[in-house]
C-alpha cells in the first residue's frame, strides 16, 4: 500500500510537472509571438525616429511651417479667377496643396460676366 | 513451491494410508499427515446410491433425505452430499449421492476443524465418479472397485449415473462377492433398461485376482490404468491411486465445510500471491524511481522554460518609447502632395487647350486626394451631329494623349445640341 502510495504520488507529480511544462510551452510560444511583434514595433519606432530626426534637421516640423487654408464659395469675374488660379499654385515662397475646385458657368450672364466658384486648398509657407 | 504434490490420505476398510507421490504407507491417523491434505474416506455407515426424485434440482437433496428416512436406510437426521444430479423434463431429478448420518458429519467436521492444516474430505464414491468421468463412455460402463470384502460399483455414461451400490460379503468369498456384483449390475440393467457395455475394474493393494468367469463376462472387463505404488517395500500395480489423480484440481466433490475449502485455496494461492506482491513491489518501486527521475528531469526543463519566459518578458518590456511623428508625417505628406500634384491652372489650361470651337464648357470640378486628381467636365456642343461627334471624340483622344485616364464619358443627343459629361483622372 505504501509502495503504491509512493508510486502514485510520484506518478501524479510527474503528470503535474508535465502539464505545467505544456502550459509553460504554450505561454512561451505566445511570448515569442509578442516578442516578434514588439521587435517589429521597435523597428517601426526606430524608422519613425530616424524620419523625425531627418525631418527636424530639414526644418520639416509643424512649428516651422504656416498653414493657411483657403475656402471660397462665391461668384467671381474671369480676371479674379485668373488671379486666384495663379496664386493657388506652388511658388518659390510657398507650396499650395489643392483640395477642391468647382467652376460653373451660368447659362446667360447679364451685365459683367461672372462665374460661380468653389475652391478649397492649403498654403504651406516656411517660417524660416 | 508452486506445484506442490497433493498429499492424499485414504481411509479404507478401517485402515488409514498416506499416499505421497507413488509411496503408500499405513498411518494410525490422518493427523499424522502434516500439511494440507486430501482425505478420501469410505465413511462408515454411509449410504451411496442413485435416486430419481420428483423435485426440482435445487430441492433434490431434501427429497432424497426424506426418502432415506422413510425407507429406514438412515436413522435420525442426515446430510446428503451430491456427486451428480440432473433435472429431467418436468420436476423429476436424477441424483447420485452419498448420505451420512448427522453425527458422522459432525464427527468429521470436528476432526477437520481440529486439524491444523487444511483437510479436504472426499467420499469414496467421488473417486469412482471421477474415474467414470475420465473414461467418459458413450455406453453404460460399470466402475468396480474391489477391496477387502467389498465391491463398490457405479454404473453410468459420460452424461448420466444410473446406479451406485456397495456389495458386501461376510468373509472373503471371492466368487460369491462377484456373483453378487454381477447380480446387482443385472438388476440395474433391468431397472434402467440398459446394457452395461464394459466393467472397469479399480484395484487396491488387497484386491484379489478375478475368479474364473464365463468368457462373455471376461471379455467385458477392462482395467483402469494402473500405476506402480510402493507399499511396505513392495511395488504394487494398482489403479485406485490412479483414479485418485482424476479428482479435479479444484477439489470439486469435497464435502469439507466451505471455510476449509477457502482456506485450502488461499494457502494454495499463497505462493502466487507472494510472487504477485513481490512483482508488484518491484513494479511499484521501479515505477516510483522512473517517475521520480522523470519528474526531476521535467522540473529542470520547467525551470529552464521559466528562465526563458522571464528573459523574454524583460525583453518585451524593454520597448522603445513611441515617437510622435504624425504631425511631421502629415506635413511632409502635404508638402509632397503639393509638390507633385497638378495645380488647378494646369488642369484648366490642359482642358481649355484642347477644346475646339463649338464645344462650350458649363462646369468643371477638380477633386484632389493623396492619390491624384479626379476631374469632371460637362458642357454642350453646338455643331451638326457628325461634326459634334467628331469633335467630341477628338477631345477625348487629346485628353488621353495628355496622360489623363478617362473614367467615364457620356454623349447625349438632344434637339439641335449635344450634351457631354467626361470624368477623368491623373495620378500623382
Amino acid at each position: 500500500m505504501i509502495g503504491a502510495g509512493f508510486f502514485l504520488s510520484a506518478k501524479n507529480s510527474c503528470i503535474a510537472e508535465q502539464s505545467k511544462i505544456t502550459a509553460m510551452t504554450r505561454q512561451l510560444k505566445r511570448l515569442n509571438e509578442i516578442k516578434k511583434t514588439a521587435e517589429e514595433k521597435k523597428q517601426a519606432f526606430s524608422q519613425a525616429r530616424k524620419f523625425v530626426e531627418k525631418a527636424e534637421a530639414l526644418n520639416l516640423t509643424g512649428k516651422n511651417w504656416a498653414k493657411d487654408r483657403i475656402n471660397l464659395d462665391q461668384s467671381v469675374t474671369f480676371s479674379e479667377l485668373e488671379q486666384l488660379l495663379n496664386q493657388c499654385a506652388n511658388s518659390p515662397d510657398y507650396y499650395f496643396n489643392p483640395k477642391f475646385l468647382k467652376i460653373t458657368v451660368p447659362e446667360k450672364s447679364s451685365g459683367m460676366a461672372t462665374i460661380k466658384l468653389k475652391l478649397r486648398g492649403t498654403f504651406l509657407t516656411s517660417l524660416n | 513451491m508452486f506445484r506442490e504434490p497433493i498429499k492424499y490420505a485414504i481411509e479404507l476398510d478401517n485402515a488409514v494410508y498416506s499416499l505421497l507421490e507413488n509411496t503408500l504407507s499405513a498411518v494410525k491417523d490422518v493427523k499424522e499427515l502434516k500439511g494440507n491434505k486430501w482425505v478420501i474416506s469410505d465413511l462408515h455407515d454411509t449410504v451411496s446410491g442413485t435416486a430419481n426424485v420428483q423435485a426440482p434440482e435445487k430441492y433434490a437433496e431434501i427429497i432424497v433425505r426424506k426418502k432415506l428416512l422413510d425407507s429406514g436406510e438412515l436413522d435420525g437426521t442426515s446430510a446428503v452430499f451430491t456427486h451428480w444430479k440432473k433435472q429431467k423434463e418436468g420436476n423429476a431429478t436424477d441424483v447420485f449421492f452419498t448420505a451420512l448420518p448427522s453425527r458422522l458429519v459432525e464427527h468429521n467436521f470436528e476432526r477437520i476443524k481440529k486439524d491444523d492444516s487444511c483437510f479436504l474430505l472426499f467420499p469414496l464414491y467421488t473417486v469412482l465418479h471421477a474415474a467414470l468421468k475420465d473414461l467418459s463412455p458413450e455406453k453404460p460402463v460399470s466402475i468396480m472397485f474391489q477391496h477387502d470384502r467389498f465391491v463398490d460399483l457405479i454404473i453410468g455414461t459420460k452424461e448420466k449415473v444410473y446406479h451406485a451400490h456397495r456389495c458386501t460379503i461376510p468373509d472373503q468369498q471371492i466368487v460369491s462377492m462377484w456373483n453378487m456384483a454381477f447380480a446387482e449390475i443385472a438388476a440395474a440393467e433391468a431397472e434402467n433398461n440398459i446394457v452395461v457395455d464394459k466393467y472397469c475394474l479399480l484395484t487396491w493393494i488387497d484386491s484379489t485376482p478375478l475368479p474364473e468367469l464365463p468368457e462373455k463376462i471376461k471379455q467385458k472387463f477392462i482395467y483402469f490404468q494402473e500405476e506402480p505404488v510402493m507399499y511396505n517395500d513392495e511395488i504394487h500395480h494398482i489403479s485406485f491411486t490412479r483414479a485418485l489423480r482424476m479428482l479435479q484440481p479444484s477439489g470439486s466433490g469435497c464435502i469439507s465445510p466451505r471455510i476449509e475449502k477457502v482456506s485450502y485455496y488461499s494457502k494454495k494461492c499463497l505462493p502466487f500471491m507472494t510472487l504477485f506482491l513481490f512483482l508488484s513491489t518491484i513494479f511499484l518501486a521501479g515505477g516510483y524511481f522512473y517517475y521520480n527521475q522523470k519528474s526531476k528531469h521535467l522540473g529542470r526543463t520547467s525551470a529552464e522554460l521559466k528562465n526563458r519566459m522571464n528573459l523574454l518578458s524583460s525583453e518585451i518590456n524593454r520597448t522603445e518609447p513611441a515617437v510622435d511623428h504624425k504631425n511631421i508625417l502629415s506635413l511632409v505628406q502635404n508638402l509632397f502632395t503639393a509638390k507633385r500634384t497638378l495645380p488647378y491652372k494646369k488642369v484648366i489650361n490642359d482642358v481649355s487647350g484642347i477644346l475646339s470651337e463649338g464645344i462650350i464648357l458649363d462646369r468643371l470640378s477638380l477633386d484632389y486626394s493623396s492619390e491624384g486628381v479626379k476631374a469632371v467636365i460637362s458642357g454642350k456642343i453646338k455643331l451638326p451631329f457628325e461634326m459634334a461627334r467628331k469633335e467630341y471624340q477628338g477631345f477625348i483622344k487629346r485628353l488621353k494623349n495628355m496622360k489623363y485616364k478617362i473614367r467615364d464619358d457620356d454623349f447625349k443627343v438632344k434637339i439641335n445640341k449635344y450634351n457631354f459629361n467626361v470624368e477623368f483622372e491623373k495620378k500623382i
